[in-house]
C-alpha cells in the first residue's frame, strides 16, 4: 500500500494541527483536535515500528530466559526453559502482543526470584534484566515533535 | 433563566441548569444569567467549564458579571478522586499566601447537573504553560521558579490542624505515609493494567525493600504540584496554584519529588519544571518549609513519584480502552507519558543497580 498507513497518519497529523484545530471556534474542540493529531502521529509511529519492537523485545527476553535456565529449578525452571526456546512466527501485532505479554509476565516472576537470591549469577541475571528493560523502554520511546 | 446570549449550542441545556442552580443557592440573587460558557481543558479528571454569569440582586439595577469555573464529575476520569478533596483544599488555602481560587459551591446532588460538581471563582489574570514545552517561561523563569518552590514550601509547612484539613482527611502515622501511598498506587496498577509492566513491578519491589525514613511531620501534600498546574501573568507572578484533586496528608517529600520529576523537565532534570536549577529549588523549599530534603529519602520519593506517574498513565489507558470517556488526552497520556516514565524508571533502576554492585 502506497502511501503507507504511517504516511497517511502523519499527513492527517499535520492537517489536524495546522489546518483544522486553529479554525475551530470552541477552545475544548481545538485542544481535542490537536490531541487527536498527536494520537495520529503516535499511531503512525507504531504502524512503522510496532512489529519490530515486539520481536526485538521478545528475543531479548528469551535470551535472558536461556541465560537463567541453568541456575533455576523446579516449575520455574521448566517454564523459563520452555519460554527461552520459543520464537515468533505470527507477526500480526495481536499475536506478537500475546507472546510479549506472556514473556513479560514470566520476566517479572524471574526478576522477583533472582532479587531474592544471594549469588553472583543472580546479580548477573538481574543486570541482564534491567539492561533489557532499559532497551525496551528506549525501543518504545515516543519523541513528540516540538510544535 | 432569561436572555441567554450566544454560547456553545451543545452547552445551552447545561447553562440553563447551572443558572437555575445559582438562582436557588445565592439568596441575594434574583437572576443569574449565563452569558457565556465554554468547556476548557482543565485536566481529564473532571469536565471543566469557564462560565460568565450576570448576577442581579435587583431587577431594576444593572448587576455585575462574574467569572466562574465549573468542575463536574465525568463519566470516566483520569484520576479517581472525591470532588470534595479539591474543594476542601481550595477552601483551606484561600486567602493565604499561596494563591488559589475561591471555592464557591460543592454539590453532591445529581438532580442539578446530572453529576456531582463544584464551582470556584475564575482567576482572571494569567495562564498555565504546557508541562512538556521547552523553556515555557522565557524571561520569567527565574522569578516564577522562586515563587513556585517557595509556595510549595509554604504548603509543606502549613499547620494541618489550623487550616482544618486534619479533620477532613486521613491522618496516617509518620512512618506509614510512604506505605499508604505505595499501597494505593500499586493497587491502581493492579486494577487497571492492560498489559504486564515489568518496569513498574521492579520499582514497586525496590521501594518496598528499602522504605524511606518516617515523615518529618504530617504535611499537606498537594498531590500534583508541578509545572503546568499553576497560572502566571505577564509580569511573572504566579496567580493561582491549581489541580488539588489528589491532595492528601502525608510526607512533604512526596510533593517535592513530584515537582522535581524529569517528566516535567523539558530542559533536563537539573532544571526541574524548566524554572530554576534543582539545587536552588530544593534550597528554597527547605528554607520555606523548615524541613530537610535528605538525599536518600528524596531518592526514594523520586522513584515513588515516577511510579505514581505510571499509575496515573496506566489508569488513563484503562479508562480510554474500557470506559465511556474517549477524551483523547486519556489516550495520549496512556501512550506518551507511560513510555516516558518507563524510560525514566528503567534508567533509574539500572543506574542504582550498577552503583550498588
Amino acid at each position: 500500500m502506497r502511501p503507507e498507513a504511517n504516511d497517511l497518519l502523519n499527513g492527517g497529523f499535520g492537517t489536524m494541527l495546522m489546518d483544522i484545530a486553529p479554525n475551530l471556534n470552541a477552545t475544548y474542540s481545538t485542544g481535542s483536535a490537536a490531541m487527536i493529531g498527536l494520537l495520529m502521529y503516535c499511531a503512525g509511529l507504531e504502524y512503522e515500528r510496532g512489529a519490530d519492537v515486539r520481536v526485538k523485545e521478545n528475543d531479548m527476553f528469551r535470551a535472558i530466559f536461556r541465560e537463567a535456565t541453568g541456575h533455576l529449578d523446579g516449575d520455574l525452571q521448566n517454564r523459563v526453559s520452555a519460554a527461552g526456546q520459543g520464537m515468533d512466527e505470527d507477526f500480526h501485532i495481536s499475536a506478537l502482543n500475546v507472546a510479549n505479554d506472556a514473556l513479560r509476565e514470566l520476566l517479572i516472576e524471574l526478576h522477583a526470584h533472582v532479587e531474592e537470591v544471594e549469588a553472583k549469577w543472580a546479580r548477573e541475571i538481574e543486570h541482564s534484566i534491567l539492561t533489557a528493560l532499559n532497551q525496551s523502554a528506549k525501543l518504545r520511546a515516543i519523541a513528540v515533535p516540538q510544535l | 433563566m432569561s436572555e441567554l446570549t450566544p454560547l456553545e449550542p451543545a452547552l445551552a441545556e447545561l447553562a440553563e441548569k447551572f443558572s437555575d442552580y445559582l438562582e436557588t443557592h445565592m439568596p441575594d440573587v434574583t437572576t443569574a444569567d449565563v452569558e457565556a460558557m465554554e468547556r476548557i481543558h482543565g485536566g481529564a479528571s473532571r469536565e471543566t467549564f469557564r462560565v460568565k454569569v450576570h448576577l442581579r440582586t435587583d431587577a431594576s439595577m444593572p448587576g455585575e458579571t462574574r467569572g466562574m469555573i465549573l468542575r463536574r464529575d465525568p463519566v470516566g476520569s483520569l484520576i479517581d478522586t472525591d470532588r470534595d478533596v479539591e474543594f476542601n483544599a481550595y477552601k483551606a488555602f484561600y486567602g493565604g499566601s499561596v494563591p488559589v481560587p475561591e471555592a464557591l459551591f460543592l454539590e453532591m446532588d445529581e438532580k442539578w447537573l446530572e453529576r456531582p460538581f463544584f464551582v470556584m471563582s475564575e482567576i482572571v489574570s494569567g495562564a498555565a504553560a504546557s508541562p512538556f514545552a521547552p523553556a515555557p517561561y522565557g524571561e520569567h523563569a527565574g522569578t516564577l521558579g522562586e515563587q513556585f518552590w517557595r509556595h510549595l514550601g509554604t504548603i509543606s509547612a502549613t499547620d494541618i490542624e489550623a487550616n482544618g484539613l486534619a479533620e477532613k482527611m486521613e491522618t496516617p502515622a509518620l512512618d506509614q505515609c510512604w506505605k499508604k501511598e505505595l499501597d494505593y498506587w500499586e493497587g491502581v496498577i493492579d486494577a487497571d493494567q492492560l498489559e504486564p509492566h515489568p518496569i513498574a513491578r521492579a520499582a514497586i519491589r525496590k521501594l518496598r525493600r528499602s522504605p524511606p525514613p518516617p515523615a518529618q511531620k504530617l504535611s499537606v501534600v498537594h498531590g500534583d504540584y508541578r509545572t503546568g498546574n499553576f497560572m502566571f501573568d505577564e509580569h511573572g507572578e504566579i496567580t493561582a496554584v491549581l489541580d488539588w484533586e489528589m491532595c492528601h496528608l502525608g510526607d512533604a517529600l512526596e510533593d517535592l519529588a513530584w515537582a522535581l520529576d524529569p517528566m516535567w523537565a523539558a530542559d533536563g532534570p537539573e532544571m526541574p519544571g524548566s524554572l530554576i536549577p534543582r539545587a536552588e529549588a530544593i534550597a528554597i523549599w527547605e528554607k520555606e518549609s523548615g524541613l530537610k530534603a535528605d538525599p536518600a529519602a528524596l531518592e526514594w520519593w523520586e522513584l515513588f513519584s515516577n511510579l505514581k506517574g505510571l499509575g496515573i498513565w496506566i489508569s488513563s489507558s484503562h479508562e480510554y480502552a474500557t470506559g465511556d470517556n474517549k477524551d483523547p488526552i486519556l489516550a495520549f497520556s496512556g501512550l506518551y507519558c507511560t513510555s516516558r516514565h518507563n524510560e525514566i524508571v528503567a534508567e533509574r533502576l539500572l543506574k542504582a543497580f550498577e552503583e550498588a554492585n
